[in-house]
């Protein structure tokens, strides 16, 4: 929830001309969890897109697959623990990145939001920056 | 004149039975509600978040996985 604070108040309001897409994922990750406790008021920019995930598929797809991917510019070392799903996290992509079987161009994916935000703020700022190659390398 | 009196008393009549319509239903109304939760739609699988992705080509593209609390 603060990992989604931050980005509305520190990434999309601050940038409100990048040329960034968002899709948020959300699913029950702890007990209290549920679909009708969704902030709807937190992440107001017409560039988000936002879905419930009851069956986590989406953060279970990431967290089988996140050693498949090659971030170009770092992927996060630390995992969640003791869970099936990527949660609480980000992943970055350029704008040649396309997904087939596995999606391409990763930047650089983080766990927490929070943690590893200065890094999310760093690899955007180079997306948007226009610098980005489809290799990812400069 | 004795009409006229009587289709007042009438319309006061039909007035007061609205009225009192209006204040037994908005009685029965739960006050504030919140908004439903439906309007969080439901994410159709891994397709349509790759579907996003690739409709989206050509712009820096950010993915959130998220829990609510």
């Amino acid at each position: 929830m603060n990992g989604a604070r931050w980005v509305q108040n520190d990434l999309l309001t601050p940038n409100r001309d990048a040329d960034l897409r968002v899709f948020v994922v959300w699913f029950r990750m702890y007990p209290g969890d549920a679909k009708s406790r969704w902030p709807r008021e937190l992440l107001r920019d017409r560039r988000v897109v936002q879905r419930w995930d009851e069956p986590r598929n989406a953060g279970r797809w990431f967290f089988d697959h996140l050693s498949s991917l090659r971030p170009s510019r770092g992927g996060d070392g630390v995992f969640p623990q003791r869970v099936d799903a990527l949660w609480d996290s980000y992943l970055l992509f350029d704008r040649d990145a396309a997904w087939t079987n596995m999606p391409t161009g990763v930047m650089s994916w983080g766990y927490t939001v929070l943690r590893t935000r200065g890094k999310l703020l760093e690899d955007f700022r180079f997306a948007v920056s226009g610098r980005a190659t489809p290799s990812g390398r400069d | 004149m004795r009409s006229q009196r009587r289709l007042r008393s009438y319309a006061g009549l039909l007035s007061a039975v609205i009225a009192s319509a209006f204040i037994a239903l908005a009685a029965r109304a739960p006050a504030a509600q919140p908004l439903p939760a439906a309007a969080l739609r439901d994410l159709r699988g891994v397709e349509e978040l790759k579907t996003w992705f690739n409709v989206n080509t050509g712009h820096v593209r950010l993915i959130l996985l998220l829990s609510p609390t």
